[in-house]
Protein backbone atom coordinates (compact mmCIF):
# COMPACT_ATOMS: atom_id res chain seq x y z
CA UNK A 1 0.00 0.00 0.00
CA UNK A 2 2.84 2.34 0.89
CA UNK A 3 4.47 1.56 -2.43
CA UNK A 4 1.29 2.39 -4.28
CA UNK A 5 1.05 5.73 -2.51
CA UNK A 6 4.67 6.37 -3.35
CA UNK A 7 4.04 5.64 -7.04
CA UNK A 8 1.01 7.92 -7.08
CA UNK A 9 2.96 10.64 -5.36
CA UNK A 10 5.77 10.16 -7.84
CA UNK A 11 3.34 10.47 -10.72
CA UNK A 12 1.95 13.64 -9.20
CA UNK A 13 5.47 14.95 -8.75
CA UNK A 14 6.18 14.30 -12.43
CA UNK A 15 2.91 16.01 -13.33
CA UNK A 16 3.96 19.09 -11.37
CA UNK A 17 7.27 19.14 -13.16
CA UNK A 18 5.75 18.65 -16.60
CA UNK A 19 3.10 21.25 -15.90
CA UNK A 20 5.51 23.87 -14.59
CA UNK A 21 8.31 23.19 -17.06
CA UNK A 22 6.63 22.28 -20.33
CA UNK A 23 2.97 23.11 -20.45
CA UNK A 24 3.45 26.56 -18.98
CA UNK A 25 5.85 27.29 -21.83
CA UNK A 26 3.82 25.61 -24.53
CA UNK A 27 0.63 27.45 -23.71
CA UNK A 28 1.35 31.13 -23.94
CA UNK A 29 -2.12 32.31 -22.91
CA UNK A 30 -1.16 32.73 -19.25
CA UNK A 31 -3.26 29.79 -18.21
CA UNK A 32 -2.92 26.03 -18.31
CA UNK A 33 -4.94 22.96 -17.45
CA UNK A 34 -4.76 21.88 -13.79
CA UNK A 35 -3.57 18.36 -14.58
CA UNK A 36 -2.68 17.54 -10.96
CA UNK A 37 -6.30 18.25 -9.99
CA UNK A 38 -7.55 15.92 -12.70
CA UNK A 39 -5.16 13.25 -11.53
CA UNK A 40 -6.33 13.65 -7.92
CA UNK A 41 -9.90 13.37 -9.16
CA UNK A 42 -9.08 10.15 -10.90
CA UNK A 43 -7.16 8.94 -7.86
CA UNK A 44 -10.10 9.72 -5.59
CA UNK A 45 -12.40 7.64 -7.71
CA UNK A 46 -9.90 4.79 -7.82
CA UNK A 47 -8.60 4.76 -4.27
CA UNK A 48 -11.10 6.49 -2.05
CA UNK A 49 -10.76 9.19 0.59
CA UNK A 50 -7.91 8.13 2.80
CA UNK A 51 -5.10 7.63 0.27
CA UNK A 52 -6.21 10.54 -1.88
CA UNK A 53 -6.30 13.05 0.96
CA UNK A 54 -2.87 11.94 2.16
CA UNK A 55 -1.42 12.21 -1.32
CA UNK A 56 -3.23 15.52 -1.71
CA UNK A 57 -1.63 16.74 1.52
CA UNK A 58 1.85 15.68 0.49
CA UNK A 59 1.60 16.98 -3.02
CA UNK A 60 0.12 20.25 -1.75
CA UNK A 61 3.05 20.60 0.60
CA UNK A 62 5.37 19.96 -2.29
CA UNK A 63 3.49 22.44 -4.48
CA UNK A 64 3.85 25.15 -1.86
CA UNK A 65 7.59 24.60 -1.78
CA UNK A 66 7.79 24.52 -5.53
CA UNK A 67 5.74 27.66 -6.11
CA UNK A 68 6.87 29.66 -3.12
CA UNK A 69 3.41 29.81 -1.63
CA UNK A 70 2.84 30.05 2.15
CA UNK A 71 3.56 26.55 3.38
CA UNK A 72 0.36 24.68 4.07
CA UNK A 73 -2.04 26.55 1.87
CA UNK A 74 -1.95 24.11 -1.03
CA UNK A 75 -1.81 21.24 1.46
CA UNK A 76 -5.07 22.47 2.91
CA UNK A 77 -6.68 22.86 -0.50
CA UNK A 78 -5.53 19.53 -1.87
CA UNK A 79 -6.17 17.57 1.32
CA UNK A 80 -9.78 18.66 1.33
CA UNK A 81 -9.94 18.12 -2.39
CA UNK A 82 -8.59 14.58 -2.02
CA UNK A 83 -11.12 13.87 0.66
CA UNK A 84 -13.98 15.13 -1.50
CA UNK A 85 -12.68 13.38 -4.61
CA UNK A 86 -12.39 10.13 -2.68
CA UNK A 87 -16.05 10.32 -1.76
CA UNK A 88 -16.83 9.39 -5.35
CA UNK A 89 -15.32 5.92 -5.02
CA UNK A 90 -17.89 3.20 -5.34
CA UNK A 91 -20.77 5.64 -5.48
CA UNK A 92 -21.34 5.73 -9.22
CA UNK A 93 -19.97 4.48 -12.48
CA UNK A 94 -18.25 7.15 -14.50
CA UNK A 95 -17.90 7.52 -18.21
CA UNK A 96 -14.70 8.72 -19.78
CA UNK A 97 -16.04 11.99 -21.10
CA UNK A 98 -18.84 13.65 -19.21
CA UNK A 99 -17.81 12.80 -15.66
CA UNK A 100 -14.21 13.99 -15.96
CA UNK A 101 -15.17 17.16 -17.77
CA UNK A 102 -17.83 18.26 -15.33
CA UNK A 103 -15.83 17.37 -12.21
CA UNK A 104 -12.69 18.98 -13.59
CA UNK A 105 -14.67 22.12 -14.28
CA UNK A 106 -16.01 22.18 -10.71
CA UNK A 107 -12.58 21.35 -9.30
CA UNK A 108 -11.00 24.45 -10.78
CA UNK A 109 -13.74 26.63 -9.32
CA UNK A 110 -13.31 24.91 -5.94
CA UNK A 111 -9.57 25.44 -6.04
CA UNK A 112 -9.75 29.17 -6.61
CA UNK A 113 -12.57 29.71 -4.18
CA UNK A 114 -10.77 27.89 -1.40
CA UNK A 115 -7.49 29.63 -2.11
CA UNK A 116 -9.22 32.97 -1.85
CA UNK A 117 -11.00 32.02 1.35
CA UNK A 118 -7.73 30.91 2.90
CA UNK A 119 -5.97 34.02 1.75
CA UNK A 120 -8.69 35.99 3.43
CA UNK A 121 -8.79 33.97 6.66
CA UNK A 122 -5.06 34.07 7.11
CA UNK A 123 -4.88 37.64 5.88
CA UNK A 124 -2.29 36.82 3.29
CA UNK A 125 -1.33 39.16 0.57
CA UNK A 126 -2.94 38.08 -2.65
CA UNK A 127 -0.53 38.12 -5.53
CA UNK A 128 -3.12 38.20 -8.26
CA UNK A 129 -6.86 38.08 -8.26
CA UNK A 130 -7.51 35.37 -10.76
CA UNK A 131 -11.21 34.96 -10.02
CA UNK A 132 -13.47 36.79 -12.46
CA UNK A 133 -10.60 37.13 -14.88
CA UNK A 134 -9.97 35.66 -18.30
CA UNK A 135 -7.38 33.31 -16.82
CA UNK A 136 -10.00 31.43 -14.87
CA UNK A 137 -12.15 30.99 -17.96
CA UNK A 138 -9.17 29.68 -19.90
CA UNK A 139 -8.16 27.31 -17.11
CA UNK A 140 -11.73 26.03 -16.85
CA UNK A 141 -11.77 25.44 -20.57
CA UNK A 142 -8.38 23.74 -20.78
CA UNK A 143 -8.90 21.60 -17.71
CA UNK A 144 -12.31 20.39 -18.87
CA UNK A 145 -10.86 19.64 -22.26
CA UNK A 146 -7.88 17.70 -20.97
CA UNK A 147 -9.72 15.82 -18.18
CA UNK A 148 -11.07 12.93 -20.31
CA UNK A 149 -7.63 12.37 -21.82
CA UNK A 150 -5.96 12.20 -18.40
CA UNK A 151 -8.64 9.83 -17.14
CA UNK A 152 -8.24 7.50 -20.09
CA UNK A 153 -4.46 7.67 -19.90
CA UNK A 154 -4.30 7.07 -16.14
CA UNK A 155 -6.73 4.17 -16.31
CA UNK A 156 -4.83 2.66 -19.20
CA UNK A 157 -1.49 2.93 -17.38
CA UNK A 158 -2.95 1.43 -14.27
CA UNK A 159 -4.51 -1.47 -16.16
CA UNK A 160 -1.43 -2.19 -18.22
CA UNK A 161 1.47 -1.73 -15.82
CA UNK A 162 0.42 -1.43 -12.25
CA UNK A 163 -1.67 -4.56 -12.19
CA UNK A 164 1.21 -6.62 -13.47
CA UNK A 165 3.09 -6.01 -10.25
CA UNK A 166 1.47 -7.95 -7.50
CA UNK A 167 3.41 -6.12 -4.84
CA UNK A 168 2.29 -2.80 -6.10
CA UNK A 169 -1.31 -3.95 -6.09
CA UNK A 170 -1.09 -5.17 -2.61
CA UNK A 171 -2.95 -3.15 -0.06
CA UNK B 1 -14.20 1.15 28.87
CA UNK B 2 -14.05 4.77 27.89
CA UNK B 3 -10.72 4.40 26.11
CA UNK B 4 -11.92 1.39 24.15
CA UNK B 5 -14.99 3.39 23.03
CA UNK B 6 -12.75 6.24 21.86
CA UNK B 7 -10.41 3.89 20.03
CA UNK B 8 -13.40 2.22 18.41
CA UNK B 9 -14.75 5.60 17.33
CA UNK B 10 -11.35 6.62 16.01
CA UNK B 11 -11.10 3.43 13.99
CA UNK B 12 -14.52 4.03 12.52
CA UNK B 13 -13.74 7.63 11.64
CA UNK B 14 -10.14 7.30 10.66
CA UNK B 15 -10.65 9.14 7.38
CA UNK B 16 -12.31 12.12 9.04
CA UNK B 17 -9.69 12.23 11.74
CA UNK B 18 -6.95 12.12 9.15
CA UNK B 19 -8.61 14.90 7.25
CA UNK B 20 -8.98 17.09 10.33
CA UNK B 21 -5.40 16.39 11.35
CA UNK B 22 -4.00 17.19 7.95
CA UNK B 23 -6.06 20.36 7.69
CA UNK B 24 -4.89 21.43 11.13
CA UNK B 25 -1.29 20.80 10.16
CA UNK B 26 -1.79 22.75 6.99
CA UNK B 27 -3.46 25.65 8.80
CA UNK B 28 -0.74 25.80 11.40
CA UNK B 29 1.87 25.75 8.66
CA UNK B 30 0.18 28.61 6.90
CA UNK B 31 -0.05 30.60 10.09
CA UNK B 32 3.58 30.04 10.93
CA UNK B 33 5.19 30.18 7.53
CA UNK B 34 3.41 33.20 6.15
CA UNK B 35 3.82 35.28 9.33
CA UNK B 36 0.15 35.88 8.91
CA UNK B 37 -2.44 36.89 11.42
CA UNK B 38 -5.84 35.30 11.55
CA UNK B 39 -8.87 37.14 10.47
CA UNK B 40 -10.82 38.68 13.34
CA UNK B 41 -14.54 38.08 13.96
CA UNK B 42 -15.14 41.74 13.12
CA UNK B 43 -13.52 41.24 9.75
CA UNK B 44 -15.68 38.20 9.10
CA UNK B 45 -18.74 40.17 10.11
CA UNK B 46 -17.80 43.04 7.87
CA UNK B 47 -17.10 40.62 5.06
CA UNK B 48 -20.39 38.75 5.41
CA UNK B 49 -22.30 42.01 5.77
CA UNK B 50 -20.36 43.50 2.90
CA UNK B 51 -21.13 40.49 0.76
CA UNK B 52 -24.85 40.81 1.50
CA UNK B 53 -24.74 44.54 0.84
CA UNK B 54 -22.87 43.96 -2.37
CA UNK B 55 -25.41 41.40 -3.53
CA UNK B 56 -28.30 43.75 -2.74
CA UNK B 57 -26.52 46.68 -4.34
CA UNK B 58 -25.83 44.61 -7.44
CA UNK B 59 -29.47 43.57 -7.65
CA UNK B 60 -30.57 47.20 -7.26
CA UNK B 61 -27.98 48.36 -9.78
CA UNK B 62 -29.04 45.61 -12.15
CA UNK B 63 -32.71 46.60 -12.00
CA UNK B 64 -32.07 50.34 -12.28
CA UNK B 65 -29.46 49.70 -14.93
CA UNK B 66 -31.90 47.60 -16.92
CA UNK B 67 -34.66 50.20 -16.67
CA UNK B 68 -32.16 52.92 -17.45
CA UNK B 69 -30.92 50.94 -20.43
CA UNK B 70 -34.44 50.65 -21.83
CA UNK B 71 -34.87 54.42 -21.55
CA UNK B 72 -31.40 54.91 -22.93
CA UNK B 73 -32.12 52.69 -25.93
CA UNK B 74 -35.27 54.69 -26.61
CA UNK B 75 -33.31 57.96 -26.36
CA UNK B 76 -30.55 56.58 -28.52
CA UNK B 77 -33.04 55.47 -31.16
CA UNK B 78 -34.57 58.95 -31.27
CA UNK B 79 -31.11 60.49 -31.38
CA UNK B 80 -30.08 58.07 -34.11
CA UNK B 81 -33.09 58.98 -36.25
CA UNK B 82 -32.43 62.65 -35.71
CA UNK B 83 -28.80 62.24 -36.68
CA UNK B 84 -29.75 60.12 -39.67
CA UNK B 85 -32.10 62.81 -40.98
CA UNK B 86 -29.40 65.41 -40.33
CA UNK B 87 -26.91 63.29 -42.15
CA UNK B 88 -29.21 62.93 -45.15
CA UNK B 89 -29.74 66.68 -45.12
CA UNK B 90 -25.98 67.25 -45.09
CA UNK B 91 -25.54 64.75 -47.88
CA UNK B 92 -28.05 66.78 -49.89
CA UNK B 93 -26.11 69.95 -49.06
CA UNK B 94 -22.91 68.31 -50.13
CA UNK B 95 -24.35 67.22 -53.45
CA UNK B 96 -25.83 70.68 -53.94
CA UNK B 97 -22.51 72.26 -53.10
CA UNK B 98 -20.67 70.05 -55.57
CA UNK B 99 -23.23 70.85 -58.22
CA UNK B 100 -22.94 74.58 -57.53
CA UNK B 101 -19.19 74.45 -57.64
CA UNK B 102 -19.24 72.65 -60.99
CA UNK B 103 -21.80 75.09 -62.31
CA UNK B 104 -19.71 77.99 -61.12
CA UNK B 105 -16.73 76.60 -62.95
CA UNK B 106 -18.72 76.19 -66.14
CA UNK B 107 -20.11 79.72 -65.90
CA UNK B 108 -16.63 81.15 -65.36
CA UNK B 109 -15.49 79.46 -68.55
CA UNK B 110 -18.51 80.81 -70.40
CA UNK B 111 -17.84 84.31 -69.09
CA UNK B 112 -14.22 84.16 -70.10
CA UNK B 113 -15.19 83.08 -73.58
CA UNK B 114 -17.83 85.80 -73.84
CA UNK B 115 -15.37 88.51 -72.90
CA UNK B 116 -12.93 87.32 -75.56
CA UNK B 117 -15.43 87.73 -78.43
CA UNK B 118 -15.86 90.84 -80.58
CA UNK B 119 -19.53 90.14 -81.28
CA UNK B 120 -22.25 90.86 -78.76
CA UNK B 121 -23.01 87.61 -76.99
CA UNK B 122 -26.15 87.15 -74.94
CA UNK B 123 -25.77 84.20 -72.56
CA UNK B 124 -28.70 81.82 -72.32
CA UNK B 125 -29.59 78.56 -70.70
CA UNK B 126 -31.29 75.72 -72.49
CA UNK B 127 -34.59 75.23 -70.71
CA UNK B 128 -36.12 72.58 -72.96
CA UNK B 129 -35.30 70.14 -75.71
CA UNK B 130 -37.64 68.58 -78.18
CA UNK B 131 -38.69 65.42 -76.36
CA UNK B 132 -39.70 63.67 -79.59
CA UNK B 133 -36.16 63.98 -81.00
CA UNK B 134 -37.68 64.59 -84.41
CA UNK B 135 -37.08 68.28 -85.05
CA UNK B 136 -33.82 68.78 -83.12
CA UNK B 137 -34.98 72.07 -81.68
CA UNK B 138 -34.23 73.52 -78.28
CA UNK B 139 -35.74 76.28 -76.14
CA UNK B 140 -33.57 78.93 -74.48
CA UNK B 141 -34.48 81.27 -71.64
CA UNK B 142 -33.92 84.46 -73.56
CA UNK B 143 -36.53 86.19 -75.76
CA UNK B 144 -37.78 89.48 -77.06
CA UNK B 145 -37.33 91.06 -73.66
CA UNK B 146 -33.61 90.36 -73.86
CA UNK B 147 -33.24 91.65 -77.39
CA UNK B 148 -33.29 88.31 -79.15
CA UNK B 149 -34.25 88.46 -82.81
CA UNK B 150 -35.34 85.83 -85.27
CA UNK B 151 -32.44 84.15 -87.13
CA UNK B 152 -29.87 85.15 -84.51
CA UNK B 153 -27.06 82.61 -84.48
CA UNK B 154 -26.54 80.46 -81.42
CA UNK B 155 -23.10 79.26 -80.43
CA UNK B 156 -21.77 77.29 -77.50
CA UNK B 157 -18.45 77.12 -75.71
CA UNK B 158 -17.39 73.70 -74.48
CA UNK B 159 -14.03 72.97 -72.99
CA UNK B 160 -11.64 74.94 -75.14
CA UNK B 161 -13.67 74.99 -78.33
CA UNK B 162 -16.74 76.79 -79.46
CA UNK B 163 -19.05 75.99 -82.29
CA UNK B 164 -22.33 76.72 -83.98
CA UNK B 165 -25.45 75.37 -82.32
CA UNK B 166 -28.13 76.73 -84.62
CA UNK B 167 -30.37 79.76 -85.16
CA UNK B 168 -33.39 81.31 -83.53
CA UNK B 169 -36.52 80.44 -85.46
CA UNK B 170 -39.18 81.73 -83.07
CA UNK B 171 -38.88 84.49 -80.48
CA UNK B 172 -41.15 84.51 -77.46
CA UNK B 173 -41.34 87.21 -74.81
CA UNK B 174 -38.84 85.59 -72.47
CA UNK B 175 -37.83 82.48 -74.41
CA UNK B 176 -36.88 81.48 -77.91
CA UNK B 177 -36.96 78.39 -80.06
CA UNK B 178 -33.71 77.37 -81.67
CA UNK B 179 -33.30 75.14 -84.67
CA UNK B 180 -30.01 73.31 -84.25
CA UNK B 181 -27.60 72.45 -87.01
CA UNK B 182 -28.54 68.80 -86.49
CA UNK B 183 -32.07 69.50 -87.73
CA UNK B 184 -32.61 68.23 -91.31
CA UNK B 185 -34.41 71.47 -92.15
CA UNK B 186 -31.47 73.66 -91.24
CA UNK B 187 -29.03 74.51 -94.03
CA UNK B 188 -25.83 76.36 -93.21
CA UNK B 189 -23.46 77.85 -95.76
CA UNK B 190 -20.07 76.41 -94.86
CA UNK B 191 -16.51 75.99 -96.07
CA UNK B 192 -13.36 74.08 -95.26
CA UNK B 193 -11.13 76.17 -93.09
CA UNK B 194 -7.95 75.15 -94.93
CA UNK B 195 -8.93 74.40 -98.51
CA UNK B 196 -11.74 76.99 -98.54
CA UNK B 197 -14.10 74.82 -100.59
CA UNK B 198 -17.68 75.84 -100.00
CA UNK B 199 -20.81 73.77 -99.55
CA UNK B 200 -23.95 73.40 -97.50
CA UNK B 201 -24.20 71.68 -94.15
CA UNK B 202 -27.44 69.97 -93.24
CA UNK B 203 -28.37 67.96 -90.17
CA UNK B 204 -29.14 64.26 -90.46
CA UNK B 205 -31.97 64.52 -87.95
CA UNK B 206 -33.54 62.00 -85.67
CA UNK B 207 -31.21 59.78 -83.67
CA UNK B 208 -28.03 60.99 -85.37
CA UNK B 209 -25.80 63.65 -83.93
CA UNK B 210 -24.25 64.10 -87.34
CA UNK B 211 -24.33 66.55 -90.22
CA UNK B 212 -23.59 66.18 -93.91
CA UNK B 213 -21.78 68.59 -96.20
CA UNK B 214 -23.23 68.78 -99.70
CA UNK B 215 -22.22 70.23 -103.02
CA UNK B 216 -18.49 69.61 -102.80
CA UNK B 217 -17.28 68.49 -106.18
CA UNK B 218 -15.38 65.26 -106.65
CA UNK B 219 -12.35 67.07 -108.01
CA UNK B 220 -11.78 68.66 -104.63
CA UNK B 221 -11.40 65.39 -102.71
CA UNK B 222 -7.62 65.47 -102.70
CA UNK B 223 -7.58 68.86 -101.03
CA UNK B 224 -9.07 67.82 -97.71
CA UNK B 225 -9.13 64.83 -95.44
CA UNK B 226 -10.83 63.39 -92.43
CA UNK B 227 -10.51 65.59 -89.36
CA UNK B 228 -10.45 68.87 -91.29
CA UNK B 229 -12.41 71.71 -89.71
CA UNK B 230 -15.48 73.15 -91.40
CA UNK B 231 -16.61 76.66 -90.54
CA UNK B 232 -19.49 78.93 -91.48
CA UNK B 233 -18.86 80.85 -94.68
CA UNK B 234 -21.28 83.68 -93.92
CA UNK B 235 -22.57 83.65 -97.46
CA UNK B 236 -26.26 83.28 -96.72
CA UNK B 237 -25.92 86.07 -94.13
CA UNK B 238 -27.82 84.08 -91.53
CA UNK B 239 -24.68 83.14 -89.64
CA UNK B 240 -21.57 85.18 -88.97
CA UNK B 241 -18.56 83.88 -90.84
CA UNK B 242 -15.82 81.79 -89.28
CA UNK B 243 -17.79 79.93 -86.64
CA UNK B 244 -16.61 76.31 -86.33
CA UNK B 245 -19.24 73.79 -87.37
CA UNK B 246 -17.63 70.40 -87.29
CA UNK B 247 -14.91 68.11 -88.51
CA UNK B 248 -14.86 65.73 -91.45
CA UNK B 249 -15.54 62.23 -90.28
CA UNK B 250 -16.08 60.26 -93.46
CA UNK B 251 -15.97 61.01 -97.22
CA UNK B 252 -18.16 59.04 -99.64
CA UNK B 253 -17.69 59.12 -103.37
CA UNK B 254 -20.57 57.68 -105.40
CA UNK B 255 -20.09 56.72 -109.03
CA UNK B 256 -23.36 58.23 -110.22
CA UNK B 257 -22.98 61.48 -108.28
CA UNK B 258 -20.95 64.49 -109.30
CA UNK B 259 -20.53 65.61 -105.69
CA UNK B 260 -19.07 64.03 -102.63
CA UNK B 261 -20.99 63.13 -99.48
CA UNK B 262 -19.07 64.27 -96.48
CA UNK B 263 -20.21 63.25 -93.01
CA UNK B 264 -19.37 65.84 -90.42
CA UNK B 265 -19.16 65.49 -86.65
CA UNK B 266 -20.31 68.68 -84.93
CA UNK B 267 -17.81 70.57 -82.82
CA UNK B 268 -20.45 70.99 -80.15
CA UNK B 269 -21.41 67.96 -78.09
CA UNK B 270 -25.17 68.38 -78.08
CA UNK B 271 -25.71 65.65 -75.50
CA UNK B 272 -24.15 67.77 -72.75
CA UNK B 273 -25.18 71.18 -73.91
CA UNK B 274 -26.38 73.47 -71.11
CA UNK B 275 -25.34 77.03 -71.85
CA UNK B 276 -25.36 78.85 -75.17
CA UNK B 277 -24.75 82.35 -76.48
CA UNK B 278 -26.95 84.29 -78.82
CA UNK B 279 -24.68 86.08 -81.29
CA UNK B 280 -25.58 89.56 -82.40
CA UNK B 281 -23.26 91.36 -84.79
CA UNK B 282 -22.34 94.78 -83.48
CA UNK B 283 -23.74 97.48 -85.71
CA UNK B 284 -21.34 99.92 -87.26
Amino acid sequence: MKLRYAVYFLILFIIFLIQSAWIARLLQWGSQPAIYLIFLLWLGYQEGRQPTQIIGFLSGFFLDLLMGLPIGISSFVLTLFGFLAGTAKGRFIYDNLFYPMVLAFLSVIYKYLLYHVLFFIFQLEQRNNIIFSGHLVLELFFTSLVAPIIFILATSIKNRFVKSYGGFQGG
Amino acid sequence: MKSSFLSQWARNNIQTLTLVSLLLISSTSIYLSGQSRLVTPAQIGVSVLGLGQEILTNIYSGITGFLGSVQEISDLRAKYQELQSQFQEYQGFERQFAELRAENQRLREQLKFMESQTSTLIPAIIIAKDPSNITKTIIINRGHLHGIRKNDAIIAYQGKDYGLVGRVIEVGFTSSQVQTVLDPGNFVAARFQKSRYEGLIVGLGAGKEMMRMLYIRKQAKDDFQEGDLIITSGNNSLYPRGIPLGRVQHITEKMYETNLEIDVTPVVDFSRLEYVFVVQEREG
